[in-house]
Formats: C-alpha cells, structure tokens, sequence
C-alpha cells in the first residue's frame, strides 16, 4: 500500500497570527477564571466555603458553559495555526469570530450573574422558562441569546475553513482523503491537519445549525410560553449540538499532536488509508453517538438507544488508534529528549485516550442507569479536557512562546506535576461516582467531602501550573506578535 | 432587440405560480401555497437576478441582497399576511411582486456576487429558519392562518422540516464532491511516496 509522506511544512504562513495569539491569551486567561471557578465550587461542595445554593448554579452555568465556549476558541487557534501553512485562509474571519464572541460573553455573564441565570450550559428545555423565580425571563433569553452570537461566530469560522479546503483540495470528500481512499489516487493527498479540519468542519457546521434551531425555538418558548415544544426532540437537539460541539475541540487540538511531534522527532507522520479510513469513520460517527446522553430517557426509541451504546463503543476507537500508533511509531527509537512540549502532548495522548474510558463505560445502558447522574460523568469530561485538550493547548502556548523552536528545552517536571496534580483531581470525580455521590448537588454530605476535599487540594495544584504556562506564554506574547 | 431566454424563463416561473390556472390550485392549501407557489416565484426572480448579475461584479452589494432576501421571506410567512394574501387582492399583487423582485431577484443577484462563506452562511440559517417554521407550525396548538385548516397546517410544518433537512443534505452533499483545482490555493506543498 501507498503511504503518503507529509513533510512537515513551515512554520505557519503569517496570515491570522496575530488573530491567533489573541485567542490563545484569551483562552488562558478565560481558562484560569473558569478553573478558579470551579475550584469554588468544589470549595463548597468540601464545606470549607459557604456558598449560597443559587450561586452555585450561576457559578456552575458560567462554569460549564464558558469552558466549552473557551475550549473551542482555543481549539479553533490551534487548528487555524497549523492549517493555516497548508490552505489560504482569510484571517477577518478570525477577527469576526472574535467580536461575536466577545459579545456572547458579555451577555451570558450579565445574564448569569446580574440576571442570576442558573440553567447549567444544557439549558435543557423547560428549565430556562420555569425557573420558579429563581431567574427572570428576560436572563435566560440574555443567555441563550449568547449562545446563540457565539454560535454564529463559529458558524462562520468552519465555514471559512470549509472554503479554504475546498478551494485548495477541491470539496471536503477530498479534504478527508476520499480519492485516496476509495478512488485509489494518490495526487494531492490531504495531510493530518487538513483530514482533521476538514472532519471539524462538517460535524460543527452541522452541530451549529441544530444549535441555533433549538436556541431560538426555546426562545419562542420563553417569549410565548403557551408555545410548547417538544421536550424530547429539545434534548436530542441540544445533545447533538453540545455533545458534537465539545466533541470537536478535541479533533481541533489534536493537530498539535500531527504538527509537532515530526518537527521535534525529525521523523515524517505518515498518513495511510488506514488513517484516512479512520478520520472518515469517526467523522460519521461522532453525528450520531449523541444518544448515549439521553439513555436514562425511557420515551427514546430503542433504536436510537442501540445506536447511542455500539458507536459510542466503536466512535473513539479508529482516530485514536492511528493518532495513538502514529505517536508512538514516530517516537520510538525517535533518540527524542523529552522537555515541555513533548511531554505536553504526549500528556494529551493519554489524557484523551484515558479519559475516553469512563465514558464508554457510561455509555453502556446497565451502567448508566446506575452512574449518569453521579460524579462519575464529570470524571470522564474533565479528566478528557482537562488532561487531553489543554495540554494539547499548553503545548503550542509554549511552542509559540519558544520562537517556534523545537530543540529540547527542558521544564519537562512542570508537565509531570500537571499530570500527577490533574490525575488526583479527576480521580476524585470518578471515586466520587463510583461511591455514587450525585453530580450537580450544590451540598454534598459530610460522608462524601472526604473526595471534594482532596478535589480542591489537587485543583489548586492544577491553578498554579496552568498558571505557570498560560504565564510563559503571556510573557513572551509582545515579541510574538512584533516578530509576526 | 431578442429578448433574452433566460429572462423570460424567469418571468414565465413567475407567471406560472402567480397567475391561473395554477394560482387558486396552489393557494388551496397551505403546504402548496408557502412550498410550490413562494419556491416557484422566488426562482423565477432569483432566474433574472443571477442573469443581471452576470458581468456586472459588485460582491459588497451580496449581503444586503441576501439580507432583503431573508427580511422578505421572514415578512410573507407571517400568518396574518399569508391570510391578507388570500382576501385582499392588492395584499395579493404585493406579496407577488415582493416575493420576485424583493426574494427572487436580490437571491439570485446576492448568491451570483458571494463568496462561498456568505453562501454557506445563508444556507445554514435557512436551514435552521425552515426548521424553525416547520416545528412551530406542528407545536402552535391552534391555527395560525385563519384561511386554512390545522391539518393543513401541519402537513405544511412537516413539509418545511423535511425541506431544511433536504437543504443541509443537498449542500453537505456538494461541498463533498470533488472538483480538481489542481491545487491553486495550496500555500505549502507535501509529496507522495510509493
């Protein structure tokens, strides 16, 4: 079989640098507000801080859904840094997707703390209009109606990735390889970056507009509420939306991985029909694995059930497998000497394949039925963001910061205690839920403090270093942008 | 002077859809009067727009094109106006004449001078406003339209639903075809090794 060689391009072109170190202090900066908030909500679960139950939920809405939104603009950096060196992008776009973003957040913390807005980033329907006057209306509409600008941000982002793409290589089948793959070509073989951009594009583009129907129909529910809408399809809806949403980032960031690691090795990421086979197998089945969110809902269709447990059995399985034997591959007897960058992403290559595991585990019905309203679930996603995406994130910060220089130098200890200190953190979600201490309770019993507890000891360890890199990269962002 | 075909293949769609024997054929129902009648209309207009737009390269006049477009649109599926539509006959001649000149030919003038990503941003949020109308007129529990019967109304709502999935279907389907463009925008290369 034909493999592809990609030889690692250059550096990056120099259109949306500046576009692109702009997200990413952003995303530190939002990163460490959003940790910070956490750990006060895990400072209050432990009982060592009073925090008023409403506050809670305002915390844990901004919380989750400022994590998911700064989990995507930093992915989107990411993902437009390395692609941007094979296929010419307009950079306003960049700008655009930033503006709106901006001002989503700005309406989603006036609705979240002024407005008291406390719907959890689910906004499940009928929540956001029957709040018992916790919140009023005119908050959870500020709040969707933020959801709703930063949507239309992104929507725009993946559409100019998927012009560029198709500009370049012709239509997004030939971005995912398919003339390789099944036409038997070898011209113009799409390398890592593209497969993968090309695999964000279509599953966001599609999550987005579902997003964006459900957002408005719940606020035609909030504006008339005698229009009542069907609380099922809301959820298949929302799930779609958030799950693909989410989902994605992890595919954005996870060409740090592609990029890097052949420039630190000097050795090529070779790109088989095998790997395209698997970009294209996940690419489907991340649209429709969604279901395994909505398994304790006995009105779903059986089917939908079956489909929702065997793909998310199946959907991990082909991405991970060639990106995880890629790295591997590429750096066995590779002589490589490890320091932060490396460590970082190879950090991330077990944080995602690792974190992946609780929610197979959940996604199987007997098990769920027992686990997913337990800490058992916030175990997997933060133990899949936290040790996957972010130091996939860390990774290109320091990269950046280090003048694009891939020589060893050093740190690599910072990395491993992220690790150790992440590791201690997760844990204690899952233990957590396997002791089955239910998840969203703004007050736990003192029986289960013992794990929020040492929670907030390891979460402040994860602050400091997280600190450490977001510091390493906000230094060196003047030069960055002066050297262009 | 010829007349030029593709304009009068516009205005024909138009007078087809607007004028019987089709018009109080389509207008009988509501899922014929907003998904054949406004359709046919809207492309007889969109026809003459995109052949105006042919040579005469204005792309910053795209969005507010495509703006009036969805702005029209938004306007003529209000229930009150589709009922005035069927009553008043100058509410009649206006909803035709909005719905070409106003829909149809600022879409095919708009959609001729964008770029791809204005394309795909109209697509996308038509997609999700079908859907949008389609769910309301299947969850609004009394009839909107005062002219039409609530099966009517319903059979309209599936038939926008099924409409907006066809649109994402339809453009997902061409965005994956392949083109060769012997890889003009490519900014760095790679190699094949065998």
């Amino acid at each position: 079989m034909a493999d592809t060689t990609f030889t690692h391009s250059p550096a990056t072109t120099d259109r949306g640098r500046r576009w692109v170190v702009l997200y990413l202090a952003t995303t530190g900066l939002v990163l460490l507000l959003m940790m910070l908030a956490g750990l006060w909500m895990r400072l209050a679960q432990a009982g060592w801080v009073y925090t008023d139950p409403a506050l809670f939920y305002q915390l844990m809405t901004v919380h989750g859904t400022g994590m998911v939104g700064i989990a995507a603009l930093g992915g989107a950096a990411v993902l437009w840094h390395f692609l941007s060196a094979h296929v010419r992008l307009n950079s306003r776009v960049m700008g655009a997707n930033f503006g709106l973003f901006l001002i989503g957040v700005v309406a989603i913390l006036v609705a979240d703390f002024p407005g008291r807005f406390g719907g959890a980033w689910t906004f499940l329907y009928p929540l956001p209009a029957t709040s018992q006057g916790a919140w009023p209306a005119w908050a959870a509409a500020l709040h969707l109606g933020g959801l709703l600008v930063i949507g239309v941000g992104f929507l725009i982002w993946c559409l100019e990735l998927a012009r560029g793409i198709i500009a370049t290589y012709g239509g997004l089948g030939r971005g995912l390889g398919w003339h390789v793959l099944f036409g038997g070509s070898m011209r113009d073989v799409p390398p890592p970056t593209v497969v993968a951009a090309t695999m964000v594009t279509i599953v966001t583009t599609l999550a987005l507009i579902a997003g964006a129907l459900v957002l408005v129909m719940s606020l035609i529910n909030l504006a008339f509420p005698a229009v009542e809408i069907n609380p099922l399809l809301a959820k298949n809806l929302i799930y779609f939306f958030g799950h693909t949403f989410i989902n994605a980032t992890i595919y954005m960031g996870v060409v740090a991985v592609y990029e890097l690691l052949p420039r630190i090795t000097d050795r090529p990421w070779k790109t088989t029909k095998v790997f395209l086979a698997a970009w294209t197998l996940s690419t489907t089945m991340v649209l429709i694995i969604f279901p395994h969110h909505l398994l304790m809902d006995f009105a779903m269709p059986v089917w939908a059930m079956a489909i929702g447990q065997v793909f998310s059995y199946v959907n991990s399985f082909p991405v991970l497998v060639v990106t995880g034997l890629g790295a591997l591959a590429i750096l066995h007897r590779s002589g490589i000497r490890w320091d932060l960058v490396s460590t970082l992403l190879l950090i991330s290559m077990f944080g995602w394949m690792a974190g992946v595991i609780p929610a197979v585990v959940d996604a199987t019905v007997v098990v769920n039925s027992v686990m997913h309203n337990t800490m058992w679930v916030p175990g997997h996603f933060h133990f899949y963001l936290l040790l996957g995406l972010l130091p996939m994130m860390f990774a290109v910060m320091i990269h950046l910061a280090r003048g694009e220089d891939t020589r060893p130098q050093g740190s690599d200890l910072t990395a491993l205690l992220y690790l150790l200190f992440g590791l201690g953190f997760v844990s204690m979600f899952l233990i957590g839920g396997w002791a089955s201490v239910p998840r969203r309770w703004a007050e736990h019993l003192p029986e289960w403090q013992i794990w929020d507890q040492v929670a907030s000891v390891m979460a402040v360890g994860v602050i400091a270093l997280t600190t450490v890199f977001v510091a390493m990269f906000l230094v060196r962002t003047p030069a960055i942008l002066r050297e262009g | 002077m010829r007349a030029d075909p593709v304009i009068i293949t516009g205005t024909g769609l138009i007078a087809l859809a607007a004028l019987p024997p089709a018009s109080p054929l389509l207008e009988a129902r509501l899922p014929t009067h907003i998904l054949s009648q406004y359709p046919v209309v809207i492309a007889g207009g969109a026809v003459i727009g995109a052949r105006l737009a042919r040579d005469r390269p204005a792309p910053w006049t795209a969005a507010p094109a495509l703006l009036a477009v969805i702005l029209t649109l938004a306007f003529w599926l209000l229930p009150r106006w589709i009922d005035a539509s069927l009553t008043d006959p100058a509410t009649r001649v206006a909803k035709i004449a909005s719905l070409a000149c106003l829909a149809g030919l600022p879409l095919g003038w708009g959609w001729v001078q964008a770029g791809m990503v204005l394309r795909g941003f109209l697509i996308a949020n038509a997609a999700a406003m079908l859907a949008v109308m389609g769910w309301l007129l299947l969850a609004v529990p009394s009839r909107l339209c005062s002219a039409y019967l609530l099966t009517d109304q319903r059979l309209a709502g599936q038939g926008l639903l099924i409409a907006a999935a066809l649109l994402v279907i339809g453009s997902l389907g061409g965005a994956m075809i392949a083109r060769d463009t012997g890889m003009r925008d490519r900014t760095s290369g790679h190699r094949t090794v065998n």
